[in-house]
């Protein structure tokens, strides 16, 4: 008995340096990344005026650059592809921990009818955690939500990786994709991901699908934002299809009154017309400089920066 | 308290030094230790069916004793018939009474009845199927006279409430776990370390491989009316690892485990993706369940039937495999999963080589070798097509997946979910070099210079830590 235990100490304590060799793989794993937004949340880099939150629709749809000039302030889009309120509001809870510039305004862009419903392709991006396990806020989120454990993860380096860090090599956008310096992701791309014609009919919304947890989620970005003084407005984006009002109602209802609420001019043509849309639910680039033309006169009219 | 987690380890460690400090000391206090930790282990996840299972032994230990004692054949005869009712009964109840409310209701309304399906709230208690099994195989051994029935009901608890095995698996049988209980423990440093290795490679299969693979078999099968036929097979592929690294993954921690503690239990799985026909894989795969079944269902109706020949070996394998399938799930795609499984055994009933036992030649000639590897080949498709079933919600699901992979795109190389094959390859690779040994880490390795055997472990639980994020159930803890 006494040799098994010794040899484990033994075993353990060659385990534990060997673990460490693996410092250098955790340290450089966000310099492999190409989208450092997060990363600059975490570094608290931010000096921006507008700051706009949403998922894939958002970041393709709303050209920052276009929305900062036309505006003379500036902006930056910190959507993120896939990503739920859930993730939005971490988002947002770092960006205010971690000292970035308070911005004047926020966008709050959200997904219709997902936005408080079970969606599979919409949810936290994990992923988008793991190349920044080097700071102690992302180790800290991915053991608060049980993807790590909190005495191993301080014990060993290797606890506090994912399998994406096993991938050495410096990641590349596609050539169908691409990140501007203002946060956008503007698309020329064009599926065939379109229903055979534009439906102008009542869209339903079911309140019995509406996720709790992805409610209170809503509304702790909104009562961040009030605790911090910052103006917010909620987007609707447009979609290959009539607004859906039921929707919209139902997030005016929970968000509150005192916020700004814009959804687009369903008398714009092109809004109706595929070739401005990359599918269904994403404006191409030459409906997202469409798109951030209106939300910029919105803004100007409603002194949302005064 | 799964074995791959913190609680886990939290509850065995400490538990094992006092286990081996009382283990050298007192055979009895050995025994008390290990049925307090098994509670604990089992009450840690449900106190409540701590009660059923105190219950369920209590009710086989004294009616065991009174089947062995009792010369009066009738009321011998009505003890063991109402225990065994007990048992089957509590398990329908538990397992299959939705079930067989949702198949009823949906026969009445194919018939023109039009009536409304009510789900009861029934929960499954953890490892039903499991121990009432062996407290089942115990009093048919009793009343066969295979073996005594045990006197001291601290060692007959600890023979069903055995903590490795208790959840999952494997179902040992009395005559394999009480001679070990009734025996003094005696620690092993050999046994001991091969434990570990199992437990290893145990931990490797289900964190690294399972757990890995179901983050594609989930999203294909889910979306299976929109992927790829390429990406199908690949998911019925990885479904088939899957099932195979998650529970082997655990009979080998369990085994582990036991060997730790100074207990040889049943080997469970042996390689089976590497046999050769139907006969020799169910030889291989849930060994313990295998011959449990064998034992208790197939061969008493092939002796029942002996005189219709063949038919008996048919009539025998079909109730087998379907028994077999209802024990994986209270599902018709369980159901047609056991049927398939039974079907395949036609060709060698008809030839008459189910029962004949091959001898292997020493040496294999080069075609010879060539046609075992078609033969495996062609069996793991039969086995992966069938494991559809075993993954689909319905049958018309399975179906509908099978019919989709009839296309010539399942030749195109997959281009998603490519990151699991490395595992995959790893696994299947060591397996492969071990295939003749214990487990897969019980010789792999060991002869090669410590600083190098060591860091291959070190690997191994490298990439445990890197690929254990959320806790994952183990597949077949729902039997």
């Amino acid at each position: 008995m006494n040799r098994l235990i010794l040899k484990l100490l033994l075993f353990v304590i060659c385990f534990w340096a060997f673990d460490k060799l693996f410092i250098p793989i955790r340290n450089n794993a966000p310099n492999l990344e190409v989208d450092k937004k997060l990363e600059h949340v975490l570094q608290g880099k931010f000096n921006q005026d507008i700051i706009i939150f949403g998922s894939s629709n958002t970041v393709m749809g709303i050209y920052a650059k276009q929305l900062g000039d036309s505006l003379k302030h500036t902006a930056y889009n910190l959507a993120s592809p896939g990503s739920d309120i859930d993730y939005q509001e971490f988002v947002l809870q770092q960006f205010i921990a971690n000292h970035n510039k308070k911005p004047k305004l926020i966008i709050l862009s959200v997904d219709e009818p997902s936005e408080f419903y079970f969606d599979k392709i919409v949810n936290f991006r994990v992923d988008r955690l793991y190349p920044l396990v080097k700071y102690t806020q992302v180790r800290d989120e991915l053991i608060a939500r049980g993807e790590k454990n909190k005495y191993l993860t301080s014990l060993f380096i290797l606890h506090q990786l994912g399998k994406s860090n096993l991938d050495l090599r410096k990641r590349h956008f596609s050539t169908i994709d691409t990140l501007l310096s203002c946060g956008s992701m503007p698309t020329r791309l064009k599926t065939n991901n379109f229903p055979t014609g534009f439906f102008n009919g009542n869209n339903p919304y079911n309140i019995a699908r509406e996720l709790s947890l992805k409610k209170e989620k809503f509304i702790s970005f909104l009562h961040l934002c009030a605790q911090e003084k910052i103006k917010v407005m909620i987007v609707f984006m447009p979609r290959f299809h009539s607004r859906n009002y039921n929707f919209e109602n139902r997030i005016k209802k929970i968000a509150g009154i005192d916020i700004a609420y814009y959804g687009h001019n369903e008398n714009t043509p092109q809004y109706k017309q595929k070739q401005f849309y990359k599918d269904a639910v994403h404006l191409n680039f030459d409906g997202a400089k469409i798109y951030t033309n209106e939300l910029a006169n919105f803004i100007k009219n409603e002194h949302l920066l005064d | 308290m799964i074995f791959n987690s913190i609680p886990f380890a939290l509850f065995f460690i400490p538990f094992y030094f006092i286990y081996w400090f009382v283990a050298g000391k007192s055979l009895s206090g050995r025994n008390v230790l290990l049925l307090l930790g098994s509670y604990f282990f089992y009450a840690y996840w449900e106190w409540q069916f701590l009660f059923l299972l105190i219950g369920i032994t209590s009710i086989t230990f004294f009616s065991g004793n009174y089947i062995a004692k009792t010369i009066n054949e009738k009321s011998k005869s009505t003890v063991f018939s109402l225990n065994i009712l007990l048992s089957i009964g509590l398990l329908v109840y538990f397992k299959y009474t939705n079930f067989f409310i949702a198949s009823f209701v949906q026969l009445l309304n194919s018939i023109g009845f039009k009536s409304e399906s009510t789900i009861l709230n029934i929960v499954l208690p953890l490892g039903i199927s499991f121990y009432l099994f062996r407290t089942i195989s115990y009093l048919l051994d009793v009343k066969n006279g295979k073996i005594k029935a045990c006197s001291d009901f601290l060692i007959f608890a600890n023979h069903v409430a055995f903590f490795p095995s208790l959840i999952s698996g494997p179902i040992d049988r009395a005559k394999t776990l009480i001679p070990q209980l009734e025996k003094e423990s005696q620690f092993n440093y050999q046994q001991a370390t091969d434990g570990l290795r199992q437990i290893l490679w145990g931990l490797f299969k289900k964190i690294v491989v399972a757990d890995n693979l179901a983050l594609a078999t989930t999203p294909i099968f889910d979306g299976y009316l929109s992927m790829q036929p390429n990406i199908l097979l690949l998911g019925a592929f990885y479904f088939s690892i899957q099932i195979y690294a998650d529970f082997s993954g655990y009979s080998d921690m369990a085994i582990g485990l036991a060997r730790l503690l100074g207990f040889n239990i049943t080997k469970n799985f042996d390689f089976p993706y590497f046999s050769q026909s139907i006969t020799e894989f169910w030889r291989k795969w849930h060994i313990s369940l295998t011959s449990w079944l064998t034992d208790y269902i197939f061969t008493p109706i092939s002796i029942q039937l002996r005189d219709y020949a063949k038919l008996s070996l048919l009539v025998g394998i079909l109730t087998t495999f379907l028994v077999s399938g209802l024990w994986h799930g209270a599902n018709w795609t369980f159901v047609v999963w056991g049927a398939l499984h039974g079907i395949y055994y036609l060709p060698s009933i008809i030839k008459g080589t189910m029962l004949a036992k091959k001898k292997k030649p020493k040496e294999l000639s080069f075609i010879q070798k060539l046609n075992g590897y078609k033969n495996m080949l062609g069996l793991f498709a039969l086995i992966m097509l069938t494991n559809i079933f075993f993954k689909a919600q319905t049958v018309h699901q399975a179906a509908t997946y099978i019919m989709r992979l009839c296309s010539f795109e399942t030749m195109h190389f997959p281009t998603l979910y490519k990151s699991q094959f490395p595992a995959v390859i790893l696994l299947l690779g060591i397996e492969w070099s071990q295939k003749n040994n214990e487990h897969g880490l019980h010789g792999f390795a060991f002869k090669w210079p410590l600083i190098f055997r060591w860091l291959f472990y070190f690997i191994l639980i490298a990439l445990i830590f890197i690929y254990n994020n959320k806790e994952q159930q183990f597949i077949y803890f729902k039997f």
